[in-house]
């Protein structure tokens, strides 16, 4: 992975957010799109990384803290999560795709996903890259560029 | 925290759950988080440019793409949710009044006139001359009277069902404010027209536009009533059972569903001649019918037939196991009933050509073979039953008894057993006396943001303590039936000390041996302009108008497009009115300040948000003492500083 220096972190204001889940929607389509130049699109159900919960009347998005010291991180069998410049960041071609990643998560933000690869299964963990290809080329995260509120903001 | 005040509904949500059938409360959790922007009303979905969101939180006033801004886009949503509500109701009337004038052209064996005193009264009440006029004429004259609501060309002129219907005084100030209405349907097409893209911006404008839309959602509300009880007769009290207790294992079990009567009474009517193919199958006690939601109350009131449960419990009369068919027509069906009725041997079955859900049968009533349909439909439910699988089955123990049958009419005639010269005066003098403190309407839904029919009966018994007569339609009805309001037994237990001795008073009076109870039920949700009719007789005959009068209305779990069009007539006509749950206009400062204050300068009546119960109910009996003291009666509020006294 080549992650950028600068790259911002997302936090988020939970009295500004209004539950409208256009940050889930983003942060889909993005996914879309990768998957469909991986041309796996329609052979995997597209689970965002951001997930807006309500409790009361409290509405918030859970999403990757990228944790200085992140479970995730340190329990992957197969090393394929490591932090670059803060980064939190998954090796899709070394996930085994085991969901220890999946049960640690304090935040519940890593979902396991499946697709076919001829008649094989292949399992592999999602979590959030800070859209990090679109941040080196100076653009937004989806989610972030899609909050209408700017509860989420970038540090 | 339970989903439902009633511990027979809950039961059933939790053999739901055990079965793994997703229900309402399910359904709604998974919704979870609900759109902050819907929730205020500052989504615009009005044009294709968009759709726009306004960010509430945002340092500048930020604008559609149109340049609409919050207040107009909340104001225009909310006038076109009165005016989704004014379509539902005047439909239901507009179809009930084209039913009376086919009787009248004699093109319908299948209805009749069924009370000829109250076309009578009606025509009177309509400046119609009567005189020398036969029945049937007559009908046609009232028909065609009604339908001139829907389709008057001139805009000078007032809808006859409004000007005929609320006091003088409450008319020219109407007028005075430009708001009545001449036509029904025009009402509703000037909310549609004015809200298009690029037409009206002025949110005040927009929103007395939408009063005028209520009004008219009022005047069609009156000939679905009154028209009604002309077809199938003026309700009178009557004894019968409510809660899901109901349903019986030895029966054929039908829920009739929805709105209308004109369909509800034909079932009603062949299921009556086909017992004996019921009890061929094997159902000793023969066919049962139960209501569901307002058609319930509709046959409840005409009939005694019990009523089975109200709008958010729906799915649970099938999850009883014991219901062999659902005969739904119009309004507050849940599309959900198709899903869980696969999962049961419940056949659902449509019967509007504008009420359809995919997948379920349809047989549509309403034509020439109504009867051969409808006993089609009987035949279906029939045959289902011999499929029930009596290991599903779960009937509640409980069922409670309710008097219902509380029409204007009735309770004016009971009110006549005691002073048949001046009718009105026993409840009069009550309310003068302090007996009485004031009349609360309780109306609307139910809403799966609360817990089913709780705000209802916590709002209910406190004021019914404070010796508050409580009034109450639609679904409002049936959460107190179905909670054991609506008896003697009730009055007894919950009714403060002179209320009571009121209530036991005219019970016996009128021959029941028992008292009244404490909450009158005047019918479905059409039916809350009986309450009207019987707060404007009080106010004539005091000669002051509605808004003087120690009257309040309360929709504690509201959901619907239709309470929102009902709620707004009723400020509109001077009353105030309490809303149990936020409508979507908080996203205008603007919006919000007129419905909740403002109005009171212009109209009289105002909206009032009081979520939770008890608040709620302090500030209900506020509002009558309040009233009462400008009535110059005896009130807890200290007239001399206005500071309440009251505990």
């Amino acid at each position: 992975m080549c992650i950028p220096k600068e790259l911002k972190f997302l936090v988020v204001d939970a009295s500004q957010c209004m539950g409208c889940r256009n940050c889930e929607l983003a942060c889909s389509s993005r996914k879309a799109a990768q998957y469909q130049a991986e041309g796996i699109l329609g052979n995997i159900r597209i689970v965002p990384n951001i997930f807006v919960g309500q409790n009361g009347l409290t509405k918030t998005p859970a999403y990757c803290r990228h944790c200085s010291a992140a479970f995730c991180k340190d329990l992957c069998p197969a090393h394929a999560i490591s932090q670059e410049n803060g980064v939190i960041i998954l090796d899709k071609d070394k996930c085994l795709g085991c969901g220890i990643c999946e049960q640690v998560c304090p935040y519940g933000v890593i979902t396991l996903g499946s697709f076919k690869i001829g008649d094989k299964t292949k399992t592999i963990a999602h979590k959030c890259d800070l859209c990090f290809d679109q941040q080196s080329v100076g653009k937004e995260p989806a989610c972030y560029a899609a909050c209408p509120t700017k509860a989420l903001a970038l540090v | 925290m339970n989903d439902c005040y009633n511990c027979s509904d809950q039961s059933l949500i939790e053999k739901a759950e055990s079965e793994k059938i997703d229900l309402v409360w399910q359904r709604y959790e998974k919704m979870k988080p609900l759109c902050g922007f819907g929730e205020q009303g500052i989504c615009c979905r009005i044009c294709m440019k968009g759709p726009c969101r306004i960010n509430p939180f945002g340092k500048k006033r930020s604008v559609g793409i149109c340049g609409a801004s919050a207040d107009t886009i909340v104001a225009r949503n909310l006038v076109r949710m009165i005016a989704s509500g004014t379509s539902a109701h005047s439909l239901h009337g507009k179809e009930v009044a084209k039913t009376l004038m086919h009787v009248a052209r004699g093109e319908t064996a299948i209805y009749s006139v069924k009370d000829a005193i109250k076309l009578r009264n009606i025509a009177h009440k309509l400046n119609i001359e009567t005189d020398g006029n036969d029945l049937i004429p007559l009908a046609g004259v009232v028909a065609a009277n009604s339908l001139m609501d829907y389709s008057r060309m001139d805009e000078e002129e007032v809808c006859n069902w409004l000007k005929y219907t609320i006091p003088d005084a409450r008319l020219k100030k109407l007028k005075s404010l430009g708001i009545t209405t001449s036509n029904i349907d025009g009402s509703i097409s000037d909310i549609m027209a004015r809200t298009h893209v690029g037409t009206d911006a002025d949110a005040v404008n927009i929103l007395l536009a939408g009063l005028r839309c209520a009004l008219a959602d009022y005047s069609g509300m009156q000939v679905a009533t009154n028209l009604s009880d002309v077809l199938f007769g003026t309700p009178q009290p009557v004894v019968s059972q409510a809660s899901l207790g109901v349903l019986r294992k030895d029966a054929v079990n039908i829920a009739i569903h929805g709105h209308n009567p004109l369909l509800s009474e034909i079932i009603v009517d062949v299921a009556y001649k086909m017992q004996a193919e019921a009890v061929a199958a094997g159902a000793t006690y023969g066919i049962n019918i139960v209501g569901v939601c307002c058609t319930g109350n509709e046959v409840l009131l005409r009939h005694g037939i019990p009523l089975a449960t109200n709008y958010l419990s729906q799915e649970l009369a099938i999850i009883t196991g014991a219901l062999d068919a659902m005969i739904v027509d119009v309004q507050c069906i849940m599309p959900s009933l198709a899903k869980v009725s696969a999962c049961y041997h419940t056949e659902l079955i449509t019967t509007m050509p504008d009420a359809k859900i995919a997948g379920v049968t349809h047989i549509e009533l309403g034509s020439g073979d109504s009867l051969k349909k409808a006993e089609l439909i009987i035949r279906k439910a029939i045959d289902a039953y011999k499929n029930r699988d009596d290991d599903r089955l779960s009937i509640p123990a409980e069922k409670n008894k309710v008097i219902a049958g509380f029409s204007a009419e009735a309770i004016i005639d009971l009110l006549g057993s005691i002073n048949s010269e001046d009718p009105l005066s026993p409840l009069i003098e009550n309310i003068v006396n302090g007996k009485i403190r004031g009349i609360v309407l309780f109306a609307g839904c139910n809403n799966v943001k609360v817990k089913q029919d709780h705000n209802f009966v916590a709002i209910a018994k406190k004021l019914m303590a404070q010796n508050i007569l409580i009034l109450a339609t639609g679904c409002g009805a049936g959460a107190f039936a179905k909670n054991s309001l609506m008896n003697s037994e009730a009055t007894e237990n919950y009714a403060g000390n002179t209320l009571k001795e009121v209530l036991t008073f005219l019970g016996f009076e009128a021959g029941l041996n028992a008292p009244l109870p404490p909450v009158l039920h005047m019918g479905s949700c059409v039916d809350n302009v009986r309450s009207i009719d019987l707060a404007v007789a009080i106010a004539n005959r005091l000669g002051v108008d509605l808004n003087q009068l120690p009257l309040v209305a309360s929709a504690p779990e509201l959901m619907s497009e239709k309470a929102i069009a009902i709620g707004s007539w009723v400020v509109t006509l001077g009353i105030p009115l309490h809303v149990g749950l936020t409508p979507p206009v908080t996203g205008s400062s603007l919006v919000t300040n007129v419905l909740t204050s403002e109005l009171k300068n212009i109209v009289d009546g105002y909206f009032m948000v009081e979520e939770d119960p008890e608040e709620a109910a302090d500030k209900i009996i506020s509002i009558i003492e309040e009233k009462r003291l400008g009535l110059n009666l005896d009130s807890s509020l200290d007239s001399a500083n206005n500071i309440e006294v009251l505990s």
